[in-house]
């Protein structure tokens, strides 16, 4: 069930330029235990990825490996062909990278903080942060560390937003945030990839946060890539089927596509079943007696990593 | 909250007692805590053993090894119980805080009853049998739940009491009665403080406990591994912790944008920073120069040079435990560094890295040097006695760039191995200090001494470069754990 499901948009014609993130056969170990396993991903100029997947999937080792914070035990990760290990200053100043928890600087007032930053990127948008921090009624005066999580996020965003980068990465950006400061936060991820065509990393555990601006997703299991694939296309081509008793015990091998098999509650069997881009679906859900339902992203999702 | 920074125990062979001793400290720090008590125990057994018996100064010794051990176990694990304590009462959790309260309970009993009753069958006389350890568990408690200034007065106070004793009245039993009660509601009013603040590690830095005042509590200190909080909860308030500011630091001045950031003893200050810490010194200084410690007062000069030493060897060790604990704040200051654009290609940002490394090391080991001539000339030391203080100053320097060097390679500072690694410096160093406390005279050692310490600083700058290597050859300075 874990092995990675072969259901990746078709394969580009010619050869593309540089993915704005790339990885390749990451591996990740802390302490003789497998963060991650084997982990290759791509993400393409202009899409919104969701990395998604339960607590210690290890989605945020993944954001950091494919960033350059961390050396991978093995495999490779590059940021606009770039390694990202050895990044360099034109790549940096395209990438805004929001952390799950920050707290870099926290002795610094908000407005210290984002003037100083301010002078690394060239394209810096002053104004874009006056405005947000006036709409998000941030005084410019207060120390980070006095702010409540939920704050810091929030200056956490302005930080990468305002540097108006082509790559944005957010490891669970919406953790510490209200339900409306959530809203917002996926209104401006959308917004800057559907104006600017900024690519947008972003991982969460929150699958309606995903379903709302992400066009592809990826699902991150125990260190292994399960899943990855366009948004409107997986919803299409995934199906739980229900199988009574009697077709059950006549099933001998995997069905194909199956992502997933449990005994039902009312007997009989539960499969999942996700077809490739332009495979049929099986023939048991011709057969009599065994009915069909399309799962909602949030069962998938559950289905996937159970 | 920096109060219990450690996972879930285990119920134990003592049940909730023994759960609620686990979780107030980490077992590293129980181990540490737990051998010092053992030591000094062990000591005391031995003066037990072999002292003269029968005698006055037998008795009083082992009762101040009995209070010394108490004093270490009650201020380095159990007063942390009153975090959990206080925790347990802001989560609503009874049947915590009653485990807490069983707890403090059992270990005062163990530490008052165990001890007495063995200095009681060696013939101790009962005031001291029951006196010492009482005191040690009171003057631990109060050392670790008072301000850092009080604590400290706290622990210079018999050092003073002794050197004012010719101009104070002789000792009443009714002064320590007095002494005792004023130390009881001091200890009252500050348990009342911590256990009544919603979030001990917001109590302002003034009367914040002493044991809350190292960043996510003294716990780190021993290990790097527990997550490292960031500085400023608990030191934007302290009126005498200059911070750095960016005003100057930016894609200009990459090195200084890098010191900036790292902050702490790396810390790029700005002027007015750097003229307050100065002032500060100066200060301190002229006080020690114009009090009248230099002719008679034996305790405060070696209490001096004491501190001095401790200082000079514990500035190299935490310039680099707070190297590596960075390492371990994944959303830190580091990561900030990592993907910051301007501060040049990875192989120049490593250089400028590791130049603000060594110029602070730099900068340590001259005030380190400082103080030691200052001290030397208070107390007139001899030219042979200067130059081995100054030998243990080039040991001392070369092993802070082997610990410093440690840390920025991706290496771990606060681990068994480099333990060993520094036992010969620490068996050195005390050996130059006491030479330096008890002036004695160098005649035919000091070529030994020369030997020593060449030897020490040429292995251990040797030592250093295979770590300063191998930080070179990372992908970049800033790299995560």
């Amino acid at each position: 069930m874990n092995a990675m499901l072969d259901v990746s948009d078709s394969a580009p014609l010619l050869s593309p330029p540089a993915a704005p993130l790339a990885a390749d056969g990451l591996i990740k170990q802390y302490d003789h235990d497998s963060v991650l396993k084997g982990v290759s991903l791509t993400v393409e100029p202009g899409t919104v990825l969701g990395l998604i997947g339960r607590n210690g999937a290890g989605k945020s080792t993944l954001i950091r490996a494919m960033l350059g914070l961390i050396e991978p035990d093995a495999g490779t990760a590059t940021v606009w062909g770039e390694p990202a290990l050895r990044m360099g200053d034109a790549a940096k100043q395209r990438l805004g990278y929001v952390p799950q928890q920050p707290e870099a600087m926290a002795w610094l007032q908000v407005g210290e903080m984002l003037d100083f930053i301010g002078r690394f990127y060239p394209r810096w948008n002053a104004a874009y942060v006056d405005a947000t921090l006036e709409r998000w009624q941030l005084p410019r005066n207060r120390l980070l560390a006095k702010l409540s999580p939920g704050e810091r996020q929030r200056v956490a965003i302005i930080r990468a937003l305002a540097s108006q980068p082509e790559l944005l990465v957010l490891d669970e950006p919406a953790s510490a945030l209200d339900p409306v400061g959530r809203r917002e936060l996926l209104r401006e991820i959308a917004s800057r990839a559907g104006d600017s065509g900024t690519t947008v990393l972003f991982s969460t555990h929150i699958v309606s946060d995903l379903e709302r601006v992400a066009s592809h997703v990826a699902f991150l299991h125990a260190g292994r890539l399960l899943l990855h694939s366009e948004l409107d296309s997986l919803k299409e081509r995934n199906l739980r089927l229900h199988v009574p008793e009697a077709v059950a015990a006549q099933l001998r091998d995997d069905v194909p596509g199956e992502v997933s098999r449990r005994p039902h509650p009312y007997g009989g069997l539960s499969i999942t079943v996700l077809r490739g881009e332009d495979a049929p679906w099986p023939d048991l859900v011709q057969v009599p007696g065994v009915r069909a339902e399309a799962l909602p992203l949030e069962d998938l999702f559950i289905e996937v990593s159970a | 909250m920096n109060a219990v920074a450690v996972s879930a125990p285990a119920r134990g062979l003592f049940g909730d007692t023994g759960a609620a001793l686990a979780a107030c400290t980490l077992r590293r720090h129980r181990w540490l805590v737990g051998i010092v008590y053992c030591v000094l125990l062990g000591l005391g057994a031995l003066l037990g053993a072999f002292g003269p018996t029968g005698s006055e100064s037998r008795a009083d010794g082992l009762g101040f090894f009995v209070l010394v051990a108490n004093f270490s176990i009650w201020a380095g694990w159990f007063a942390r119980l009153l975090l959990l304590q206080s925790a347990a009462s802001g989560l609503r959790a009874p049947g915590a805080a009653t485990a807490v309260r069983w707890a403090l309970l059992w270990a005062a009993l163990v530490t008052l009853v165990v001890p007495a009753t063995v200095l009681l069958s060696v013939g101790v006389p009962p005031s001291v049998a029951w006196g010492a350890p009482v005191l040690g568990v009171l003057g631990g408690l109060l050392f670790s739940v008072m301000p850092p200034p009080a604590a400290i007065a706290l622990l210079v106070l018999p050092g003073l009491a002794q050197m004012f004793s010719s101009h104070l009245p002789p000792m009443q039993p009714w002064h320590l009665v007095a002494a005792a009660a004023v130390g009881v509601m001091v200890l009252a009013a500050c348990i009342r403080t911590l256990l009544r603040a919603q979030d001990p590690g917001a109590i302002p830095a003034w009367r914040r406990p002493l044991m809350l005042q190292a960043p996510a509590g003294m716990v780190v200190w021993t290990d790097p591994k527990s997550a490292a909080v960031p500085d400023a909860p608990a030191i934007h308030d302290g009126w005498m912790v200059a911070m750095p500011r960016p005003d100057h630091a930016g894609p200009h001045a990459p090195r200084a944008a890098i010191d900036m950031l790292l902050a702490g003893p790396m810390g790029y200050l700005g002027r007015r920073a750097t003229w307050k810490q100065w002032g500060f010194l100066i200060l301190a200084v002229a006080v020690l120069m114009v009090i009248p410690f230099r002719g008679d007062t034996p305790l405060i000069r070696n209490a001096l040079l004491i501190g001095v030493v401790v200082g000079l060897l514990a500035s190299g060790w935490t310039l680099a435990l707070r190297l590596e604990r960075q390492r371990r704040r994944l959303s830190g200051e580091l990561s900030e560094l990592a993907l910051l654009p301007g501060l040049g290609t990875p192989a120049q940002a490593g250089v400028r890295m590791r130049h603000s490394v060594m110029r602070r090391l730099g900068q340590l080991m001259l005030f380190a040097l400082a103080g030691l001539l200052l001290l030397a000339w208070m107390r007139g030391l001899e030219w042979s006695q200067v130059a081995l203080l100054l030998g243990m100053l080039a040991g001392t320097g070369a092993a802070s760039l082997l610990m410093c060097a440690t840390a920025v390679s991706g290496g771990t500072v606060a681990s068994l191995r480099m333990f060993l690694l520094m036992l010969p410096l620490l068996i050195a160093a005390t050996g130059t200090l006491i030479i330096a406390m008890i002036r004695i005279p160098l005649d035919g050692q000091g070529l030994a001494w020369t030997v020593v310490w060449t030897i020490l600083t040429a292995a251990y700058g040797a030592a250093a470069l295979v770590p300063w290597r191998r930080s070179r050859d990372r992908a970049h300075a800033f790299l995560l754990d």
